[in-house]
């Protein structure tokens, strides 16, 4: 056995225990923090006492618990947006991919569901879809190419979403704070020969599961 | 959080690594033909063993039933009987081979050295750390919740396939970010849910420390083999590995980030403000945090591959003892594994095996080609039989932008290489571009010398591959310390390709700690060459496949 491998051996240790000072120092902080912040508490509860977790924040939540309660167990939800509140939205704005998971196994549906499920990349061109192509803000704003497809893209829309069922429709804000006043709950209804989105009260659907037409 | 179907999980899928383990060395031991290579495994190794092996067997067993049906339609007291009867035929044949005098390993003689037992206490501190911790935070992460754990709610409610896989491509549609992404994760989030008849994703988290624990055992088997400072050295390596618990610092300056660290984030912002981010906006100092104790696939990948390789790589090395034809048939299982966890699971296991074949070709040849195809053939057989489940439907999955397989042709990758990107702005407002390969190869020379991510190993293993390269580029034999080696080097390769050709931004998927987190699952492997090149019988063990006795105190 030579000398020099061993002392590099001990040299490396003694190395990766200084180096080790980091993660312990971690594991301390980590462990105050969970016995002042979290320890005892429910899962809920320990979720709402965590910051800088979009899904977590209690409005959301507390949206999410009671829209799950209020919808038939076999319902699809249409999920789209109706306004553009940050300019340059990032990631923590897709409230469509946080209420698909959170109100699971109710299935939920958007438009464009290629450019929904992609990578931040094809974030903007889901938006362009919803918002220019497909107006669902209402805003009938678009360049001309958008408006030319819009009528035939509306169809195939409401086509897809007949053949799948899907008779509610929340439409929120894409904005980094949840807005719950500018949440919008529609429900597909039938009268007589006509047919289409109704707009309900949000409120009192969340409150009871009342159906009251607005 | 630790419930009691999260003991119940952990029972069924060590019970069944047993089972498991016991049978393929039953089945492909052949006591005749065993050689100066037939080694005994230990306790610590069998444990692991069982563990990872249990891993993946449930999730293969899981997948595949979800080609079948939905998993909720488990009756939760099947999930009962079968985990306690796994447990017990786990305790019954863990107890028997363990305690067989012929399976004990033979012991370290060497006398407990001060700095040795103060090292062993600070690795256990660490690896205690990290049960604690994946058992007291609820899985919070992006990728985690999005990637990974909602793969599990639809393996469970719908089954493998159902329209929340398929149904993305049409005007209407289901969202489900990364389809392709194979469900092992999910299947061990299924494998919870069953007993307790629903989803208890953060009743899952507890387990994945036990890829930290198993690969330290592992660690600690074959290091052991070397001295027990050579061990405790690896074991430290890993257990202090700062990327098992976070990525990030809680300010971006390292020396303000490593105050954070050490007295806490509200200490470091009373003392140095707030943070400025890259908006110029001012912010709040962050708590440090990271994807790999929270439920994404690399942690699990990152164990399973490598300890999957490294038993391949000893199998090969060794000829067609008995105790080789075990290994290979153990690692392939592990191997295939590391595919149901990650995609890059399957991209490593031709790494691996053309790791295997360099070591093997540059070495003077022990084997005729013919026979090293016969030898590398069996753990591909059984890797690919393991992730069949997956392999059987990944084609029909829509890829969603990331089909790299397609990307990856030389006219890809030369348009790649010619390439420029932006990566920031110039002061006069234009965007300001670079050349995509110089953008990749920044992002892999940051990765490596991050120290707050993973302190030394990288530099570490970059001075050993340059203080062996004679060992490394003509070995005596072919050992697994070399093919690991090789390993290492072609995944770097593979992910630095397919950077090259990734439709992201390069500069936003940098944010996300990437590359680090796709080395990350070559870093046991790197642990291990880098301890085996500091052992006191250094020689033997980085060019013998046969380790020298530990040395007499």
């Amino acid at each position: 056995m030579s000398q020099a491998p061993a002392r590099g051996l001990t040299g490396a240790l003694i190395v990766t225990l200084v180096l080790s000072i980091a993660p312990l120092s971690f594991a301390v902080q980590y462990a105050r923090s969970y016995f002042r912040d979290r320890a005892g508490k429910s899962i809920e509860g320990q979720e709402l006492a965590m910051r800088g977790v979009p899904w977590f924040k209690p409005e959301y939540k507390n949206v999410v618990r009671r829209l799950a309660q209020a919808l038939p167990p076999d319902a699809g939800i249409l999920i789209e947006p109706n306004a553009l509140f940050d300019s340059n939205p990032g990631g923590r704005t897709r409230w469509f991919l946080y209420l698909s998971n959170d109100l699971y196994p109710h299935r939920v549906y958007v438009h464009g569901p290629k450019w929904a499920s992609g990578t931040l990349v094809d974030y903007p061109e889901w938006i362009r879809l919803n918002l220019d192509e497909l107006d669902t803000d209402g805003s009938g704003l678009a360049d001309l190419g958008a408006i030319l497809h819009r009528e035939d893209a509306q169809r195939a829309a409401t086509a897809a979403l007949r053949e799948r069922g899907v008779d509610w429709k929340l439409s929120y804000p894409i904005s980094t704070r949840f807005r719950v006043k500018d949440l919008a709950l529609s429900q597909w209804q039938t009268k007589g020969d006509s047919e289409g989105w109704v707009r309900i009260d949000l409120d009192a659907f969340l409150k009871s599961g009342e159906v009251r037409v607005l | 959080m630790i419930e009691w179907v999260t003991c119940v999980a952990l029972g069924a899928l060590w019970g069944l690594g047993w089972i498991v383990l016991a049978s393929v060395e039953a089945w492909r031991s052949d006591a005749a033909s065993e050689t100066r290579f037939s080694r005994s495994r230990g306790a610590i190794e069998s444990h692991s063993l069982a563990v990872l092996l249990g891993i993946t067997t449930w999730a293969f067993g899981l997948i595949a039933l979800g080609h079948v049906m939905a998993l909720d339609r488990l009756p939760p007291a099947l999930g009962w009987i079968v985990a306690g009867a796994c447990s017990l035929a786990g305790a019954w044949l863990a107890w028997t081979h363990v305690h067989k005098p012929e399976a004990l390993p033979a012991p370290a003689r060497e006398p407990w050295t001060a700095l040795d037992g103060f090292a062993m206490a600070i690795a256990l501190l660490l690896l205690g750390f990290a049960v604690f911790y994946a058992s007291t935070m609820p899985v919070h992460i992006f990728d985690p919740v999005f990637h990974f754990a909602f793969k599990s709610k639809l393996l469970y409610h719908e089954g493998l396939m159902g329209p929340g896989w398929t149904d993305v491509e049409g005007p209407i549609g289901r969202v489900i970010t990364h389809p392709d992404y194979p469900p092992g994760v999910g299947a061990l989030e299924a494998l919870v849910a069953w007993p307790k008849g629903q989803l208890a994703i953060h009743a899952a988290r507890p387990l994945f420390s036990l890829f930290v624990l198993a690969t330290a055992g592992f660690l600690w088997s074959r290091l052991a083999e070397h001295g027990r400072r050579t061990a405790i050295l690896g074991v430290l390596l890993w257990a202090s590995l700062p990327f098992l618990f976070y990525s990030r610092l809680p300010h971006p300056d390292w020396a303000k980030g490593y105050f954070g660290l050490l007295f806490g984030s509200a200490a470091g912002e009373a003392r140095y403000g707030s943070v400025l981010d890259e908006d110029g906006v001012l912010g709040r100092w962050t708590e440090p945090d990271g994807w790999t104790l929270d439920g994404a696939g690399d942690l699990p990948l990152a164990a399973l591959f490598s300890v999957g390789a490294w038993l391949v790589f000893a199998a090969l090395a060794r000829g067609r003892s008995g105790h080789s034809k075990v290994e290979s048939v153990l690692g392939g299982l592990l191997l295939g594994g590391g595919a149901l966890m990650k995609n890059e699971g399957l991209a490593l296991l031709p790494v691996a095996l053309f790791a295997a074949a360099i070591a093997g070709l540059l070495a003077p040849k022990i084997h005729t080609l013919k026979s090293w195809l016969q030898d590398a053939a069996v753990p591909l057989a059984f890797a690919l039989v393991v992730a069949s489940p997956w392999l059987l439907v990944r084609g029909q999955v829509p890829t969603i932008g990331e089909d790299y397989p397609s990307r990856l042709s030389p006219a890809g990758l030369v348009e790649a290489v010619r390439s420029e990107q932006a990566v920031g702005f110039l002061p006069s407002g234009e965007p300001e571009t670079e050349a995509v390969p110089r953008i990749v190869a920044n992002g892999f020379a940051e990765a490596v010398t991050h120290v707050p991510r993973f302190g030394l190993l990288w530099l570490a293993l970059l001075i050993t591959i340059v203080m062996r390269w004679r060992t490394t580029l003509r070995p005596l034999e072919p050992t697994p310390a070399t093919a690991a080696t090789w390993a290492i080097l072609g995944a770097f390769a593979l992910y630095a390709l397919v950077l090259l050709v990734t439709p992201w931004n390069l500069t936003a998927l940098f944010k996300t700690a990437i590359p680090d987190r796709l080395i990350f699952h070559v870093a046991p492997l790197a642990i291990l060459v880098v301890a085996m090149a500091l052992a006191p019988n250094s020689a033997s063990a980085l060019e013998s496949a046969d380790p020298a006795p530990n040395p007499k105190p």
